[in-house]
């Protein structure tokens, strides 16, 4: 029942700061994932579970015991990487088998389980194939079957499908996710693809700059991020300066770009100067003016996209909106250069301070 | 501003066919994007049109003059390689300025368009680092910049993208497409990202084993795909297995596993023909079983969620249909914002003109959909 508690974790190389003062628990059984831009530490924090570096600082405890300075063939951690690292000229069977064996099983004695395994991953067919004649996300499968095979509970995964191609990607990961679950692992996986993290986790944390900046679940993070930064990085998202200029029972109304703008947010004072932000696909657009509760604007390019269209808006010399309109609510007939008005529901307006050091700083993604 | 025209195209590497005559033309200013998976030969295409290779049989036509025996440095093409190469020694701004002072414009101006396109590509702020004290995603935009920088008319990106991290990734998409726009040069971008193919292509040629599946736009693309491997490759979507009970003049009675019948909207098939119908994940609706739904207009079928998903702008269902097939239906989050629980029961249902119908493949379904 594998649980994890990290406390004030810090790593340095040299004089950048990799990781600092990290808390994070993990519960049993619970799939969470780690994300941030390039540089964040999301993969020095779970480079330190593994084993692979030493943590500076701070403690890493697996059910009550301390880990962090355990050699890391003693942590009992299953941990797969981006890059495939099976045996080449070793069968399927041989490589998944091999920790077992290590650990002093007889090739009959691990039969069971690596039967048990392959089966699990759809691939006992394979045991007799080399690696190289199986696919890239066969081939991550098998490393994940391996990486179970000594028996942990704790899989710890870090851009495990970051080399495939998107298709096979985004297939792999709710097969995996899927036997993890009937497993009972507590998983960790670390990720840059925000997509990938929110339809197969329980939880999401997202870093920024060696730190935890906000955790949840992922509806909470994409609908109700705390964080500006996060409303931009899980999902695209449009800003809007503004001015609080009245306090309702229901929340706060913005003047922003010559409107008025209905939020739910209550905690604002009369004069904040604020942020407005609202996802693409919670913008309405329509041909035509509108009540005074909406943008105006004049369409730039439309892009047909599948299940949606995206409409660039210029609502001001220079400053562009971008709509996402499902197909499946019907098709608009909207074409560049009309003039349309947005609509955006209270509901789905974020509202945040001014960071500090300007917008575009807060929002850099490396 | 070129065009490009390639005529029954050829290429083999020993016993490989790795483009198997193909013709396409792109046309001037046009941005295409070669789309397939892994081995599909779409780098291999790319390099036959920068001249990198060349082709066992067939012809290779930049701006209507027969190119094939033309060599790279004078097609009038910029090359940018997934395998980016920068010049070590020199900074980031001096390989972004490379190609215009080799063309020999003068320094100033030379760093000026160096610097515009660090600008685009959010790495002013690197603009005196070596390369090596980038990060790889870093790396690859200074290769597409220095790329971009060198003015060519027939910009051909391998994967231009491919080492970014998933948001800035979408983020620069839009700015490349936006500056071949203004600039009106001929792109080709090859990709395996469907979602970034569809983004940004003009037109999106589908590769599979060194053959185009098809080639249209976005929206022909995704409307009225060709094949099942494209209708699966480019948007994905349910496929069931069926057989045509009866033909009608302007609809069809087709037979699901189990014999469940529904109403589709093709007449192109026989009856008691063996098809496959396809309908898109957007298009299945999901409602409670109590709901009042309209069965003249609709195919309406009870189920069971088995698993759902939420990806953002939308939440994905899978549902085991009543006769045991599995469909997946995805649904705006604005419509539904939590993801509804596995056991419940619901009831799917679609339009007869939301579905397409295909003949049977003959390799199978499972090996026609397979993506590697």
């Amino acid at each position: 029942m594998p649980q994890v508690q990290i406390t004030g974790l810090t790593k340095r190389f040299g004089p950048v700061i990799a990781l600092e003062d990290v808390n994070l628990d993990i519960r049993d059984r619970e799939y969470l994932s780690i994300i941030g831009p390039s540089g964040c530490g999301k993969s020095t924090l779970i480079k330190c579970i593994a084993g692979i570096f030493a943590p500076d600082k701070g403690r890493i405890l697996v059910d009550g015991q301390a880990i962090e300075n355990a050699p890391i063939q003693h942590r009992r951690i299953g941990y797969v990487f981006q890059e495939i690292a099976l045996f080449p000229h070793m069968k399927i069977f041989e490589n998944v088998s091999y920790g077992p064996r290590v650990q002093g099983h007889t090739r009959q004695s691990a039969q069971a389980l690596v039967d048990e395994l392959l089966n699990l991953i759809k691939l006992s067919d394979r045991a007799d194939s080399l690696p190289l004649e199986l696919s890239g996300g066969a081939q991550q499968k098998v490393a994940v079957a391996r990486a179970l095979a000594s028996g942990s509970a704790l899989l710890l995964l870090d851009e495990p499908f970051g080399a495939l191609d998107s298709k096979v990607r985004a297939d792999l990961r709710y097969e995996i996710r899927k036997m993890t679950n009937d497993l009972g692992l507590t998983v960790l996986h670390v990720t840059h693809d925000q997509e990938e993290a929110m339809s197969i986790s329980d939880r999401v944390v997202v870093m920024k700059a060696g730190k935890i900046i906000e955790d949840g679940t992922p509806l909470q993070l994409y609908l109700r991020p705390k964080m500006i930064f996060t409303a931009n990085f899980l999902g695209e998202a449009n800003f809007l300066r503004g001015t609080v200029i009245q306090q309702t029972s229901t929340g706060v109304v913005v003047q922003a770009e010559d409107t008025h703008l209905q939020t739910i947010d209550r905690t604002r004072e009369v004069g904040e100067e604020v942020i407005i932000a609202v996802r693409p696909e919670f913008v309405s657009i329509a041909r035509g003016h509108g009540d005074k509760n909406r943008l105006r604007g004049k369409v730039g390019d439309v892009r047909f996209m599948g299940q949606i269209v995206r409409y660039e808006v210029e609502i001001a010399e220079g400053r562009t909106m971008y709509v996402e309109h499902p197909i499946c609510f019907g098709e608009l007939e909207i074409e560049p250069l009309d003039e349309v008005t947005l609509g955006m529901s209270p509901h789905h307006t974020m509202i945040y301070s001014v960071p500090k050091h300007g917008l575009e700083k807060e929002l850099q993604l490396e | 501003m070129p065009s490009v025209r390639l005529v029954d195209i050829l290429k083999r590497f020993g016993a490989i066919t790795a483009i198997n005559r193909l013709s396409m033309e792109i046309v001037d200013g046009e941005y295409v994007c070669l789309l397939g998976p892994t081995g599909s030969g779409k780098t291999t295409l790319l390099k036959l049109i920068a001249g990198l290779t060349i082709p066992d049989e067939g012809e290779i036509y930049i701006d209507d003059k027969l190119a094939n025996k033309i060599p790279a440095e004078e097609r009038g093409a910029v090359y940018v390689p997934q395998q980016y190469a920068l010049f070590p020694h020199l900074t980031v701004l001096e390989n972004v300025a490379f190609g215009p002072l080799a063309r020999g414009v003068n320094e100033e101006e030379a760093l000026r368009t160096g610097r515009e396109m660090l600008e685009m590509m959010r790495l002013a702020h690197r603009a005196d680092s070596k390369p090596d004290e980038l990060s790889g995603g870093m790396q690859q935009r200074v290769a597409l910049a220095r790329g971009l920088a060198t003015e060519a008319k027939l910009l051909l990106l391998d994967e231009p993208l491919g080492a970014l991290d998933a948001r800035l990734r979408v983020e620069l998409r839009y700015k490349l497409r936006r500056l071949a726009e203004q600039s009106g040069v001929t792109t080709i971008h090859v990709t395996h990202d469907q979602a970034e193919a569809t983004a940004i292509g003009d037109r999106i040629a589908v590769l599979r084993e060194g053959r185009i599946r098809q080639y249209a736009t976005p929206f022909h693309m995704y409307m009225r795909p060709q094949s099942l491997f494209v209708a699966h490759f480019v948007g994905g979507a349910n496929f069931l297995q069926a057989v045509v009970a009866k033909r009608h003049l302007e609809e069809s009675v087709l037979e699901l596993h189990q014999g469940l019948k529904i109403i589709v909207g093709d007449t192109t098939h026989l009856s008691a023909e063996e098809v496959v119908v396809v309908i898109r994940e957007d298009r299945v609706n999901m409602a409670e079983p109590t709901e009042k739904v309209d069965s003249d207009r609709y195919n309406i079928i009870g189920g069971e969620i088995q698993s759902a998903r939420f990806l953002g702008s939308f939440v994905s269902h899978q549902i085991r249909l009543a006769n045991g097939d599995m469909v997946t239906s995805k649904m705006p989050t604005q419509r539904l914002e939590k993801p509804l629980p596995a056991g419940k029961k619901v009831i799917v249902y679609f339009k007869p003109s939301d579905t397409m119908v295909y003949s049977y493949p003959p390799i199978g379904l499972s090996r026609e959909l397979r993506v590697l």
